[in-house]
């Protein structure tokens, strides 16, 4: 009893600084899952916007905004977003969005549907790589299942900067415009 | 979801443990978030799981116009309702699923399968409340499966 009196204010220290740690940890997790996260982009359905072949080692992470990101007015075209698989809900995906909701969409095989109408509160997504299981394979997926929006590319530090553009044009009222021109 | 649950004042138990789908199984009562409008959630009964054949709606609009006064039966010619008369696979990753009042739901029939990833819960407790003295004169009611292979 004597030594812990004798230690008494280092005690009452280190359990302030416990309490004090312990009271960030629901800060911590709402801002993680439901404000901004960092997110690792795995596989080469994104290749070459992300995981470039001249890097094979290095995975690349991007800043990723998590808040509002179900609200289709907060997403727009050639945003690079991840979604919750609609084959396997345990997987995530990352895509680029290349249509929203009314969108008349050119499938890259246009064998079954020539033509697909995007639904409301729909959108299209794509990954940058030819050989990607995307939309393409799906069908228009629901913004309730997108999980967060890229915004930086933060890791690896030289190509830290803003996501890339990248991939194809579906929409058919803007393939129709380029015709034209 | 009429007679399951009442239209107001009645609360339910979401075992979130079965959040993404997780081991649902035909004829559960599960939260799901509405694909056409995800901010708004839903609860409906699951009524086919990846792989099932399902027959959507024969009956729709099938019924209309019967209140119209001066009825001649002759005279009615059906709406269209071929998109509703048809089958449709419930693709992996997905269920359908309906509201158990058929005639007042908005459900898989109209904005087809929902993706096992917009399942927010199933459905285990329901508990009619009405204000405070209710708690005593009404007793929770345990929401069960009584889906039956035939």
């Amino acid at each position: 009893m004597s030594a812990f009196k004798q230690h008494m204010p280092l005690a009452k220290y280190s359990l302030r600084m416990c309490l004090t740690f312990l009271s960030w940890v629901p800060v911590v997790y709402v801002v993680t899952e439901h404000v901004a996260y960092i997110g690792k982009i795995e596989g080469m359905s994104m290749k070459p916007t992300f995981n470039p072949p001249e890097s094979p080692n290095t995975r690349n992470h991007v800043l990723l905004w998590k808040w509002g990101v179900t609200n289709i007015n907060n997403l727009e075209v050639d945003d690079v977003v991840f979604l919750r698989s609609p084959i396997d809900p345990e997987k995530i995906y990352t895509k680029r969005i290349k249509a929203k909701q009314g969108d008349l969409v050119v499938p890259r095989y246009p064998d079954t549907r020539s033509r697909v109408l995007v639904p409301v509160n729909h959108i299209w997504v794509e990954g940058d790589n030819v050989h990607s299981i995307d939309s393409n394979t799906y069908g228009p997926v629901s913004t309730g299942l997108v999980i967060g929006k890229a915004t930086y590319l933060i890791w690896p530090l030289d190509r830290f900067g803003p996501i890339p553009l990248g991939g194809r044009e579906c929409r058919e009222a803007k393939l129709r415009h380029s015709y034209k021109e | 979801m009429l007679p399951t649950l009442a239209v107001v004042n009645d609360s339910a138990v979401v075992d979130k443990r079965y959040k993404y789908g997780r081991n649902v199984k035909m004829g559960d009562l599960i939260v799901a978030r509405k694909p056409t409008e995800p901010s708004s959630l839903v609860t409906k009964r699951i009524t086919g799981m990846p792989g099932d054949i399902i027959l959507i709606d024969p009956s729709k609009n099938s019924l209309q116009r019967l209140n119209q006064e001066n009825l001649d039966m002759q005279e009615i010619t059906p709406l269209d309702n071929s998109s509703y008369d048809n089958y449709v696979i419930v693709p992996k990753g997905h269920v359908w699923v309906t509201g158990d009042n058929l005639n007042a739901s908005l459900d898989s029939r109209t904005y087809s399968v929902v993706p096992l990833a917009m399942i927010e819960g199933k459905l285990v407790y329901a508990w009619y409340l009405t204000g405070m003295l209710s708690m005593f004169t009404n007793s929770p009611r345990k929401l069960a499966n009584t889906f039956v292979e035939e």
